[in-house]
C-alpha cells in the first residue's frame, strides 16, 4: 500500500469516532482526551474500532496489542495504527 | 505423564459433544444475537462449581475445575480422551443444571467412565434434580445429588470415596447405583442458609492489559424464588415440587459470606463489572449494604442486577447514594408489552406507563441504565403480538433517545424447563409438550431440523412459527436499536447478514428434508462453514471477534504441557 502520514490516520480515526461513538462527541475529541474514561470507547467500541482499523488500513492487530497504552487517547491510537501501517508496508 | 490430581474433579461439558466439525445441524439457530458472552455450546459453568471448590477446601478436600467446553473451543484439535487420561480423582462431578447441556454432559460422562471406570461419576444441578431417577439408566452415571444446595452431601460423598468406601454410601439427597441396584437416599438436606461459603475471586482473572478481556463476575446472594412464573423451573411453584420444600422457597446466603466474597474481588486492568443474580429476592437493606460493600471494594466500576417489581425511586436514590462510584444498571423482564400476557407469565405487575415513568424517575436519581427483556413463547402471544412488542420497544427508545434504555427480545427456545408449571400442566396453560423425558431431549439437540429440537408449542404459536417470528422480531428490533444508537452501524450490518444467513440455512434444511429426507453435500458444507464461524468467537452485542479466554469461567486448571500433549502440538524431545 502507499505510505500514509500520521495526520491522515488521525483524521480517519477521528471521523470514525465522531460517527460511531456511543457518547455525544459533537463538540469534537481532544487528541489527548482519555477515550476509555470518557466512554468514547467502551468495550464494544474497542472491538469495533480494531476491526475497522484492520480493514481500513489492511493491517493485522494482535490481541496482545489491544491495550490501554495503545488505545488510551486518539493521539496514542493514531500513533499505534500508523506504526502498524508502516511495519506492514516495510 | 503429568497428571492433575484431586479428591474431586468437576468437569463442565459442552452443550453438544462432539460439536466440532459438525455439518449435520446448525449451531446457534436459536442463540440470541445479543444476550450473552458465550457461544452456542454454553461454555460458562455454573457458579456453584466455585462454591463447591471453596466449601470442600474448607473441609480439607482438594477440588479442581476442568472446563472442557472452553478448552475444546480454544483448542479445536484437543483429544478429549487423552486429556482425561491426565486426570486422576476418585470422583468426577458433572453439571447438568441447564437442559441444553443434556446431550453433552451425558456423552462426556461416557468418555470419563471409559477412561476411569473405577472413579465415581456424580451429577448435580436443577435438571439433574428433576431427572435424577431417570439418569440412573445411563451406565456412565453412578449417582445424582439432588437439591438447590449440595455442598454438605457432596463433601460427604467425596470424603467417603477418598477413604475408599464403596457400595453403600451415606450421602443425603443422593440417588445412586450399588452393583446395578438403584439406591435412593431420599431428599432430606434442605438447608435454610444457602452455600455457606465465600467464593475466592482473587485469582480468577489472569493479569492482562488486553482491553478485549472485559472482566466481569457474578454474585449469587440467594436461590429459589417467591414468585411462581409459569415458565421457570427455579420458581416457588417448581421448588415446592422439586426441592422438597414447602413455605420457605427462598434461601439466602449469610451477609457475612457475601461481604467476605466481595473482599476477594481483584483489581483488574480493564474496568470490572459485577452481575448480581436474583437481586429481586433481596430486601432493600440487604441490597443497599451489598452495593455499599461493592462500592467500597474500590475495584468495581459497574453493577447490574435484576428487579421483579418497580422498586421505589426513594430506594433507587439510596442505591446511588451508597454506591457513588458505581454505574448501576437494572434488568427488568416485562416479557411482553401486552399487560395481559405479561401478567400471565407471572411477571409484569405494572403497566407500560408506570414502567416508563419509573425509568424516568430512576434515571433522574442516577441509575445509569436499563435492560428490558421481552420473550417469545408466552401464553396468548401471537406473532402479531410479538411484533407489537417490537414496535413498543421502538417507542420506548423514542421516549428515551439519549439514555441507556436497551430492550432485547429473544425466543424461549429450544426448551420449556422441565419442572416449571407450564411443563407440568401444559393443557391448562395452552401448551403442548413434545419431549418429556431426558433421553428425548438428549436426542433432540442434534436433530437437523430446528423444529424437532423444540420441546413445546403454544395454542397461539406452533413450532413452525417460532423461528420465523424470532428472526423477524430480533432483526427489526436490532435495526431500531441501530437507529437509536444502541448498536453501531457496523454491528447492524453483521446482525442483518447473520440473521439472513441463518434464515437461509434453516429454510434450506427444512426444504431438503421435505424433498429428499436428508441433507445434500453442498448444504452440509455450507452448514460446516457456518458452524466454524459461529464457534470462532464469543457472541454478544458487539458481534466481533473476542478472545475465547480470560473470562472467569474459562479453564484455569489444565497446564500448557498437557494441552500440548493432547493437541499434537508437543515438540519432539
Amino acid at each position: 500500500m502507499t505510505a500514509i502520514d500520521l495526520m491522515s490516520v488521525h483524521n480517519t480515526l477521528l471521523a470514525y469516532l465522531l460517527e460511531n461513538s456511543g457518547v455525544n462527541v459533537s463538540g469534537g475529541i481532544d487528541p489527548e482526551e482519555n477515550l476509555l474514561d470518557s466512554g468514547i470507547l467502551d468495550s464494544l467500541g474497542i472491538a469495533e474500532i480494531t476491526e475497522y482499523m484492520e480493514k481500513e488500513f489492511a493491517i493485522v492487530i494482535d490481541e496482545d496489542e489491544i491495550t490501554s497504552q495503545n488505545y488510551k487517547t486518539l493521539s496514542a491510537l493514531s500513533g499505534f495504527c500508523h506504526s502498524k501501517i508502516t511495519s506492514a508496508a516495510a | 505423564m503429568t497428571r492433575i490430581k484431586a479428591d474431586l474433579i468437576l468437569v463442565h461439558a459442552p452443550a453438544i459433544f462432539d460439536f466440532r466439525n459438525r455439518d449435520d445441524f446448525v449451531l446457534g439457530w436459536y442463540a440470541s444475537q445479543e444476550s450473552s458472552n458465550v457461544t452456542p455450546i454454553f461454555e460458562m459453568h455454573p457458579l456453584g462449581f466455585l462454591s463447591i471448590k471453596s466449601f470442600l477446601a474448607e473441609r480439607g478436600l482438594d477440588v479442581k475445575i476442568v472446563n472442557l467446553a472452553s478448552l475444546m473451543l480454544k483448542h479445536p484439535t484437543l483429544d478429549v480422551e487423552k486429556l482425561f487420561q491426565h486426570l486422576d480423582a476418585p470422583a468426577f462431578g458433572i453439571d447438568l443444571h441447564w437442559l441444553p447441556h443434556c446431550q453433552g454432559s451425558i456423552e462426556v460422562a461416557g468418555v470419563l467412565k471409559k477412561v476411569h471406570p473405577e472413579s465415581f461419576v456424580v451429577f448435580g444441578g436443577i435438571v439433574s434434580t428433576y431427572y435424577a431417577r431417570e439418569m440412573m439408566q445411563y451406565p456412565q452415571i453412578d449417582g445424582v445429588i439432588r437439591g438447590y444446595d449440595t455442598l454438605e452431601p457432596l463433601a460427604d460423598l467425596v470424603g467417603q470415596l477418598k477413604r475408599g468406601v464403596r457400595g453403600r454410601l451415606d450421602v443425603q439427597n443422593m440417588v445412586y447405583k450399588d452393583k446395578g441396584e438403584v439406591v435412593d437416599n431420599g431428599h432430606s438436606y434442605t438447608p435454610d442458609v444457602l452455600n455457606d461459603v465465600a467464593i475466592d475471586w482473587s485469582k480468577m482473572f489472569p493479569k492482562t492489559d488486553n482491553l478485549l478481556n472485559m472482566p466481569n463476575l457474578m454474585v449469587l446472594p440467594n436461590t429459589g424464588c417467591q414468585q411462581s412464573c409459569g415458565w421457570c423451573s427455579g420458581s416457588r411453584w417448581a421448588y415446592q415440587r422439586m426441592m422438597n420444600v414447602e413455605k420457605k422457597t427462598v434461601f439466602h446466603r449469610r451477609s457475612e459470606q457475601l461481604a467476605r466474597e466481595i473482599t476477594t474481588f481483584p483489581k483488574t486492568e480493564s474496568p470490572l463489572s459485577v452481575y448480581t443474580l436474583q437481586a429481586y429476592s433481596e430486601s432493600a437493606p440487604r441490597l443497599l449494604s451489598y452495593l455499599e460493600a461493592v462500592n467500597d471494594s474500590g475495584v468495581v466500576s459497574s453493577v447490574s442486577f435484576e428487579q421483579f417489581r418497580l422498586t421505589k425511586p426513594s430506594v433507587l436514590k439510596q442505591m446511588t447514594e451508597v454506591a457513588p462510584n458505581l454505574d448501576i444498571y437494572i434488568n427488568l423482564s416485562p416479557q411482553s408489552h401486552d399487560v395481559e400476557i405479561s401478567r400471565l407469565t407471572g411477571r409484569g405487575t405494572y403497566t407500560n406507563e408506570e414502567m416508563e415513568d419509573w425509568i424516568a424517575a430512576a434515571l433522574d436519581v442516577g441509575i445509569k441504565g436499563f435492560y428490558l427483556w421481552y420473550t417469545i413463547g408466552m401464553p396468548k402471544q401471537t406473532h402479531a403480538s410479538v411484533m407489537e412488542t417490537v414496535a413498543y420497544s421502538r417507542r420506548l427508545m423514542q421516549r428515551f433517545p439519549n439514555d441507556k434504555v436497551i430492550p432485547t427480545i429473544f425466543g424461549m427456545v429450544p426448551f420449556l424447563d422441565p419442572g416449571c408449571q407450564w411443563f407440568e400442566q401444559p393443557e391448562e396453560h395452552g401448551y403442548t409438550v413434545f419431549h418429556r423425558d431426558l433421553e428425548s431431549h438428549r436426542k433432540s439437540l442434534t436433530q437437523p431440523r430446528w423444529r424437532d429440537a423444540m420441546n413445546y408449542e403454544t395454542r397461539w404459536m406452533k413450532r413452525d412459527e417460532f423461528l420465523p417470528s424470532m428472526y423477524e422480531a430480533m432483526q427489526v428490533m436490532a435495526n431500531d436499536k441501530a437507529e437509536f444508537g444502541r448498536i453501531t452501524k457496523r454491528s447492524i450490518r453483521i446482525v442483518n447478514d447473520r440473521i439472513d444467513h441463518l434464515r437461509h440455512l434453516t429454510g434450506s434444511i427444512d426444504r431438503a428434508y421435505e424433498l429428499d429426507g436428508g441433507l445434500p453435500a453442498s448444504l452440509r458444507q455450507e452448514i460446516g462453514r457456518h458452524n466454524d464461524e459461529i464457534l470462532s468467537y464469543a457472541a454478544d452485542v458487539a458481534l466481533v471477534k473476542k478472545p475465547l479466554s480470560g473470562r472467569w469461567y474459562d479453564d484455569h486448571t489444565v497446564p500448557a504441557e498437557i494441552i500440548e500433549a493432547c493437541t499434537g502440538t508437543a515438540r519432539a524431545a
